[in-house]
């Protein structure tokens, strides 16, 4: 299917095969054919160039034709500087400076680098019929906020009906240019309004709705589809945002997708995001692009959700990285391995300590930042190497210092948190403060009372007496209770009168006894597999 | 070379963060070479002129991203900055930033590879317009974030504001209880706090073990995490950071304010607002630990 159908599917709300996926190219195009950001932005012929090899390379469904926030801005007044590897920058304000509102005429084909654009959206539709294109426009915010300076933060309070005026102007302007933009044959015009995230939702509704959806509604009635961009922290606004009624609202990383999507699809409107920008596709290689892009696919589903960065790939976006955006958009099979794959390797590391400490010997855990390093941690250790020996084998010691990656899942799962510390058997016994000699010597005895009283408590025994009859076994079933009674003990005695059980317990023919020791081995928790192993092992 | 700290100094325009800068170079910049770095777009320049024949500035960098300095601007500023401390490195670095930049997506930045291990984000200031505090709403949201991660908020033009005062000092109190708050005039503020801020062990015999070089890490996400979970994390990573702060958007629609240093670390349930959890730790961490992954491990 066609990279525009699926798109025009998505903003429709219908289901799609796969996500479609549009990878928001601006100056990234020229770092493509080794320009800089200004030798691309003022050539139709590099933006055409820059564009062609982003489809080649990425496979989208969609692109942008150039993405710029300074067109309007430029040919309104507002100076910009331009840089290499950034579009350009607005650094003055024309309103602010003493230039009149009346006095600034809605741009026209011919104006300053609009025509670039224009052409390069010609040539690209041309080119490549199948593809959606995207005109992107100034957000009416945006751009007065380009006009105006931060002044117009103060003026929203002092002088709202100002505010209104330069709005209107602003809406003007972007309608102006969507409808130049679709003529030269855009299929999509996305408003990039990110300032927008700067204000509240009441803000919102009373400056920029009612301008930015009359925009929307003029797109909607040349038959073609309009998406809202914004950047930044905007999570309070979605909601106003999907009440202009664009076909699509594009978010970034800012904001949960499964929030915009909850929200988007609620109030009937597709959605698309958000691709880690900086972290990920700037910083990250490829593994990290592909889980990343992978978590959007998941969250997004097939129904009204289109893949996309979070707003304009910087110039040096690794290809390599966005590229591995695409290999996952188009392989089923390295989804679900990149998925797998995430789940084995995001296990929590808290190791399961609940069996910790039941073994026969005392254990006397240490954890130290280092105790080469540290000169507490030093002397904890020394203290327990000093008095480990007196317990003759029965307690064994050892340092976890939390420089080592399992020493600090150990720590985490003993939840300790202070260091040094020392544990004993599992237990958190002695927190910063280096013990005594004779204190750790007790606390370690103590334990070890402990166990044994456990030990004792837990010896039941039963005597089974085994034979063909009961007659058989009488006599010794007599003895055995006259025996337990002497010693005061509880032993439990059973007589085993069955064939078969005899047989069992491996004996041929009676009289025969059988002393049973039971030990209890673990009380409420349910011991783990190796733990049962272990025991099983002591009993041969 | 020892990793260099970069200070925020954040607040909406007017605020007065320029007045700030420049009291901050008189205080620490004798014997110190201290660089600026200052983003300002609606002044053409004019803060930079003043800083710059300020005699305390080392050296400065200008950085003009317009005023749309959002997130994907800030590929290129990892360049420049690392070019900017390649050849003469100052000992630290105060960053002015946008009134309407944020602070947070400049601190993820120095986790790319060119400047990993060579600046950390270090002590961040909120500088408040005590008198027009309550007049700027419609971006009240933005503010609260700077004040939110801010070590120190610094109440400025405290005299003008008159009977508000007592309403703005509640209200940034209520937004960020962890933060230092100043009120004063000019910006001059006491900086005796600042040098306090980076204990590196809490325990005094750890102080003579070698200090590693400090690097930054940002944890930025959109999933839900338990107080339990989030507990168990701090604890995995603590010993790694000397300093550990930020929001964290936990289970059943709460947010909490976290705050710690080597030995503990508090957190505290706040008032529900927008946005993600953003952790900010520094220290010596693991070297190629992805700690936003590490935290997604242990949310549900």
């Amino acid at each position: 299917m066609n990279g525009l159908k699926i798109l025009e599917q998505a903003f429709r709300l219908e289901k799609t095969e796969r996500a479609p996926w549009v990878p928001f190219v601006g100056v990234h195009g020229g770092q493509l054919i080794g320009v800089d950001a200004e030798t691309y932005l003022k050539s139709s012929k590099n933006i055409v160039d820059g564009i062609s090899r982003a489809v080649e390379l990425y496979k989208p469904d969609g692109i942008p034709v150039a993405f710029d926030l300074q067109i309007e801005a430029e040919i309104l007044g507002c100076k910009i500087v331009w840089s290499k590897e950034n579009p350009p920058a607005v650094v003055s304000h024309p309103l602010s400076e003493g230039v009149l509102l009346s006095s600034l005429r809605i741009p026209g084909k011919t104006d300053g680098r609009i025509p670039v654009v224009l052409e390069a959206a010609a040539e690209l539709r041309k080119k490549y019929p199948e593809l959606g294109l995207y005109g992107l426009i100034t957000g009416p915010f945006t751009l007065a906020l380009h006009l105006l300076g931060t002044e117009i933060f103060m003026k929203m309070f002092e002088d709202p009906d100002y505010v209104h005026e330069v709005m209107v102007f602003c809406s003007l302007v972007g309608k102006k240019h969507s409808e130049m933009l679709l003529d030269a044959g855009c299929d999509i015009i996305a408003v990039v309004d990110p300032m927008t995230s700067q204000i509240d939702p009441l803000s919102f509704e009373t400056f920029v709705t009612p301008y930015v959806s009359s925009i929307f509604d003029a797109v909607r009635e040349r038959g073609k589809y309009s998406s809202f961009f914004v950047c930044g922290h905007a999570q309070q606004n979605i909601e106003v945002m999907c009440d202009c009624r664009p076909d699509n609202i594009s978010i970034d990383e800012n904001i949960p997708l499964d929030f915009v999507k909850e929200i988007a699809l609620s109030k009937k409107i597709s959605f698309g995001g958000n691709l880690k920008l900086t972290v990920v596709l700037l910083m990250g290689d490829a593994d990290d692009v592909k889980r990343d892009a992978l978590a959007c696919l998941d969250l997004g589903g097939d129904t009204g959700f289109i893949l996309a960065p979070g707003c304009d790939l910087p110039m040096q976006t690794p290809v390599e990285n966005i590229q591995a955006v695409s290999e996952i958009v188009f392989d089923r099979y390295l989804q679900d391995y990149t998925r797998n794959l995430d789940k084995k390797e995001s296990k929590l590391d808290i190791m399961n300590m609940r069996d910790y400490g039941q073994s026969d010997k005392v254990i006397v855990d240490i954890i130290t930042l280092d105790s080469e390093s540290c000169a507490p941690c030093q002397y904890m250790v020394e203290a327990v190497k000093r008095v480990a020996p007196h317990f003759e084998g029965v307690v064994e010691w050892r340092e976890h210092p939390i420089k080592k990656m399992e020493a600090v899942s150990f720590m985490s799962s003993l939840m300790v948190k202070n260091i040094p510390t020392i544990c004993i058997d599992g237990k958190i016994a002695f927190v910063s403060q280096i013990p005594p000699q004779s204190q750790l010597i007790e606390a370690i005895q103590k334990r070890i009372n402990e166990k044994l009283k456990l030990k004792i408590k837990s010896k039941r025994s039963e005597i089974l007496i085994l034979g063909e009859s009961e007659q058989e076994c009488r006599d010794i079933t007599k003895r055995v209770k006259r025996a337990i009674a002497e010693l005061g003990k509880s032993t439990g005695v059973s007589v085993i009168t069955d064939k078969e059980q005899m047989t069992a317990f491996g004996v041929k023919k009676g009289p025969a006894v059988i002393m049973v020791n039971y030990k209890l081995k673990s009380e409420v928790v349910v011991p783990s597999l190796e733990v049962v192993k272990e025991w099983i092992k002591e009993v041969g | 070379m020892a990793s260099i700290p970069l200070h925020l100094v954040n607040g909406f325009l007017g605020s007065g963060k320029t007045t700030f800068l420049m009291h901050y170079l008189d205080t620490f910049s004798r014997g110190r070479k201290i660089a600026v770095i200052q983003n300002e777009f609606s002044t053409s320049g004019i803060d930079g002129d003043i800083v710059r024949h300020h005699c305390g500035a080392y050296r400065m960098l200008e950085i003009n991203n317009g005023s749309v300095f959002c997130v994907c601007l800030l590929g290129s500023f990892i360049d420049s900055l690392a070019a900017f401390i390649q050849d003469n490195p100052p000992d630290e670095i105060i960053m002015e930033a946008s009134g309407i930049s944020d602070p947070i997506s400049i601190g993820q930045i120095f986790q790319s590879p060119v400047l990993k291990g060579k600046v950390y984000l270090g002590y961040s200031w909120a500088i408040v317009d005590a008198k027009n505090f309550n007049r700027i709403i419609p971006i009240r949201a933005r503010l609260e974030h700077q004040i939110r991660i801010a070590d120190t908020v610094v109440i400025n033009k405290s005299e003008l504001a008159g009977e508000e005062m007592n309403s703005v000092l509640l209200a940034v109190k209520k937004i960020n209880p962890f933060a230092n708050v100043q009120c004063t005039n000019f910006a001059k503020i006491d900086f005796e706090e600042k040098k306090m801020s980076l204990r590196f062990y809490p325990a005094n015999d750890c102080r003579n073990s070698q200090r590693p070089d400090l690097q930054s890490v940002v944890i930025k996400t959109n999933r839900l995490i338990s107080r339990e979970n989030l507990g168990r994390f701090i604890e995995s990573i603590k010993d790694e950071f000397i300093r550990f702060k930020g929001f964290v958007n936990a289970e059943g629609n709460k947010k909490l304010i976290v705050q710690g240093s080597f030995a503990d670390y508090t957190f505290e349930e706040m008032d529900w607002f927008t946005g993600g959890t953003e952790l900010v730790g520094i220290g010596s961490p693991g070297g190629k630990v992805d700690y936003t992954r590490k935290f997604e491990t242990y949310c549900d």
